[in-house]
């Protein structure tokens, strides 16, 4: 055993009498007040749209969804998603059927440097400059899906966590059963304001799903478009932070 | 139906399930009672504070309630609230945080929870304290292995689930959590010398 090994199972034994030695607050009787505020009508949980069951998101790319949180009226039989309505032509948006299971939540990349990432990019490698003093990314990383790609800028140290994707190509979003979606101006355009649960894939030329690129959250993100490029920030943010970060990128 | 059927023994978990998933409040409640202890533990590690904590359970369980319907049987129901839960009480922390500005926080440096969160915990060593105190400089998703593996003493296929993972990662981001709480330990708490007991 290496002094490494080691020290690691001496920490390992340290967690385990901390975690003996915790001395937890009495567990409040939730089962009650759980109870009342179901009898008293605990808010109703969203609507869901009138989709056809998508067992799979190839199959569900088929039907147009839409994103509840709107009060948009729609005809019978008439359906857009959201982004196509607001003008995000990379973006598509729906409603799942079902909670997602075995869908990771890493954002997966080959991790490299943003000299590197520029390089690989077919695009100029943008950063945002909020908050004052941000400086580069902790971590750059470069996705590669078929044909698509793009780089993904994480921020993470005391006080800022968030990634930011930019990509010349198109996503598509789940959402779950909470999940909200939101239009918000971003600059001169409109993005999208998201939270709850998605699931969030690439897709590829002939705006198919690619399987790999799946992943879930539901940490709050921001897209918008600018230009030929899609955006995608995702952090522990309120929307006002991070559309200041998106109208902060040069 | 009843949570229990009457006269008889308990019902089994997917028993309730289905109950509470047909509008059965008292299953439901049943639910709740087996398992608000983890629920409000889960919580109270993330949160630290002990009134976030049992909001952020309370919440949770109505959030599980609501998304009971997409919920399928025969899946272990505990790792799928306490993510829910866990997400909740997330959400409760940086509510709090969030009080000050990005710009605030982030020249602040974030660390301002520690001293009130090792307090709540009573913990009677310096030992411990101070371990408590690295634990808290981990980011987040780190902090969150940490008290899922060592804390609730949860199964790795149950972590998985929690974390979102795939159930082959849940050993090398425990192992990574590890290793950056040694390194923190090293940098910020070298009184805290590691010494495998004999």
């Amino acid at each position: 055993m290496t002094q490494e090994d080691r020290g690691l199972r001496a920490l390992e034994a340290e967690l385990e009498r901390l975690a003996r030695a915790i001395s937890y607050p009495p567990s409040p009787s939730l089962a009650a007040a759980v109870r009342r505020r179901l009898e008293a009508g605990a808010p109703a949980p969203p609507p869901r749209w009138p989709l056809a069951p998508a067992p799979s998101l190839a199959a569900a790319l088929g039907i147009i969804a839409l994103a509840f949180a709107l009060t948009l009226a729609l005809s019978s039989g008439a359906r857009e998603t959201v982004a196509d309505f607001f003008g995000l032509d990379r973006v598509k948006v729906f409603r799942l059927e079902e909670e997602p299971q075995g869908v990771a939540e890493e954002i997966v990349g080959t991790p490299t440097s943003l000299r590197q990432a520029q390089e690989q990019a077919d695009f100029e490698v943008r950063l945002p400059t909020y908050p004052t003093g941000i400086g580069e990314p902790e971590e750059v990383l470069v996705q590669r899906f078929g044909e698509r790609t793009g780089v993904v800028l994480v921020y993470e140290r005391p006080g800022l966590a968030f990634s930011l994707l930019e990509t010349r190509g198109s996503i598509i979003k789940g959402l779950g059963f909470e999940a909200t979606v939101e239009p918000v101006p971003v600059g001169s355009g409109t993005g999208l304001w998201l939270q709850g649960q998605r699931v969030v894939q690439y897709l590829d030329e002939e705006g198919n799903p690619i399987q790999e690129s799946q992943r879930v959250t539901d940490v709050n993100t921001l897209i918008w478009e600018d230009g030929e490029l899609l955006f995608r920030l995702e952090g522990d943010l309120s929307q006002e932070e991070a559309i200041r970060i998106a109208e902060s990128l040069r | 139906m009843q949570g229990q059927q009457r006269g008889g023994p308990p019902l089994d978990e997917d028993e309730l399930i289905r109950e509470a998933q047909r509008g059965d409040v008292d299953a439901f409640e049943e639910l709740v009672r087996r398992y608000e202890q983890p629920a409000f533990r889960t919580a109270f590690l993330i949160t630290r504070d002990a009134t976030e904590a049992e909001d952020a359970a309370q919440e949770g369980f109505l959030r599980a309630h609501r998304a009971l319907p997409g919920f399928k049987l025969g899946r272990p129901f505990r790792p799928w609230l306490l993510r829910i839960v866990a997400n909740q009480a997330l959400n409760a922390m940086k509510s709090m945080r969030r009080r000050a500005t990005l710009a605030e926080r982030y020249a602040a440096k974030d660390e301002s929870a520690s001293a009130a969160a090792v307090e709540e915990l009573a913990l009677e060593s310096e030992r411990g304290r101070a371990l408590w105190s690295a634990i808290e400089m981990l980011r987040e998703q780190e902090r969150l292995v940490i008290y899922l593996h060592y804390f609730l003493s949860l199964p790795e296929r149950e972590m998985a689930e929690v974390l979102r993972c795939r159930p082959g990662t849940v050993k090398s981001r425990l192992h990574r959590a590890t290793r950056r709480l040694r390194d923190v330990i090293a940098r910020h708490f070298p009184e805290l010398t590691l010494e495998e007991s004999p």
